[in-house]
């Protein structure tokens, strides 16, 4: 009987996890059917460019562009990205908070702030106006700085307020205000999807 | 041989609950629960395996969390040698990601410069081992305890 609950116990512990991951990828796919398959959807363009070898956020390094910041708002976003970024153009995303400081996420440090002047780094940016009113776009700001120091994780998904990555942070902030500026409408946020979408103009890119 | 189907064991739970996890946060809520039945698995495994000897048990740790481990050496002295540096932290989220649910509910100011979330995530794999550790060092004191049962008054009357 003993040996019995032992063999029962033990398939219980290595199958456990392996049914629910079934389970919710299920639930989950069913749940985007059509933002997976989209074709500029985040798993799409992910897929693609892991095939031709490009995984990550690409080949990182100090390329010393030389974008001007003038003309960037409370509010606005910037976008940033290396060569052979998997996630499509961009690899990264920020929220102009004035000053010549942003606020952004990264795996180390989570949420923060940091000077604007560290996007010269990227070999590609992008000065994106939101175009919402500034009483919009100083809340959304609020809302990015109340999160200083939440937990980042790379595939931080839509729902929920407590795992961020450098994209749904910002995308969350608006849509609180009632802007949404995922052109995708998928199942994560990408800085492309940012750069497509309606409700934003390009001021400058590199 | 017992030691690499340990080690193997808890390499696949740890694979599959970190893909569970993950999933999870798409329900918020649900990601907390399955971490919390991760550590419940991770016990049932320590107990599983409390017939093994403590350098026996140190060497499954040593297969399951190594890797881990040294990658938590390698952010936290700053290492670049292979060029994972860029990686590396990822690579930990990752790997640690059954119990990240709930480092993000737990934050805090740090003196440095890294939030509470960054160092949670270095000593998860030390935790993870911890947890497996005292889960099997319990069963082992319990067995010690048990009082015998009829089969071993039996033997122990037919040795006088």
């Amino acid at each position: 009987m003993k040996q019995k609950t032992a063999n029962w116990r033990s398939r219980f512990t290595i199958g456990l996890f392996p049914i629910l991951t079934v389970l919710l990828l299920i639930a989950a796919a069913l749940q985007n059917q059509e933002a997976i398959a989209n074709p500029q959807g985040a798993l799409k363009t992910y897929l693609h460019n892991a095939r031709q070898g490009n995984i990550g956020f690409g080949l990182a390094g100090f390329y010393n562009n030389q974008m001007s910041f003038d003309g960037l708002e409370p509010g606005d976003l910037v976008l940033g990205g290396y060569p052979d970024c998997a996630y499509g153009r961009f690899s990264h995303a920020a929220i102009y908070l004035g000053n010549n400081q942003v606020a952004e996420a990264y795996a180390e440090v989570g949420v923060l702030v940091s000077p604007v002047q560290h996007f010269h780094s990227y070999s590609q940016v992008c000065l994106l106006k939101v175009n919402a009113a500034p009483e919009i776009k100083q809340k959304a700001v609020e809302y990015v700085m109340s999160k200083r120091g939440d937990l980042f994780y790379p595939i931080a998904f839509k729902p929920g307020d407590r795992i961020w990555n450098c994209t749904k942070i910002m995308w969350k902030a608006y849509a609180y205000q009632g802007l949404d500026l995922d052109s995708n409408n998928d199942i994560w946020v990408t800085p492309d999807s940012f750069y497509r979408s309606p409700r934003v103009t390009v001021i400058r890119e590199l | 041989m017992n030691i690499i189907r340990a080690a193997g064991r808890l390499y696949l739970i740890q694979v599959f609950a970190l893909c569970a996890v993950s999933l999870g946060t798409f329900f918020p809520g649900l990601d907390l629960l399955l971490s919390l039945l991760y550590i419940i698995v991770l016990v049932a495994e320590g107990r599983l395996n409390s017939g093994m000897t403590l350098c026996q048990k140190s060497w499954v740790v040593l297969l399951w969390q190594g890797p881990a481990l040294f990658m938590s050496i390698y952010v936290l002295a700053e290492f670049t040698f292979a060029n994972l540096d860029d990686y590396a932290i990822f690579a930990l989220q990752f790997w640690t990601a059954p119990l990240l649910p709930w480092w993000s509910l737990l934050n805090a100011p740090t003196p440095g410069s890294y939030p509470l979330y960054y160092y949670y995530v270095l000593a998860s794999p030390l935790l993870f081992s911890i947890v497996y550790l005292a889960a099997s060092f319990k069963k082992s004191v319990d067995d010690s305890i048990e009082p015998p049962t009829d089969i071993h008054k039996n033997q122990q009357q037919k040795q006088y």
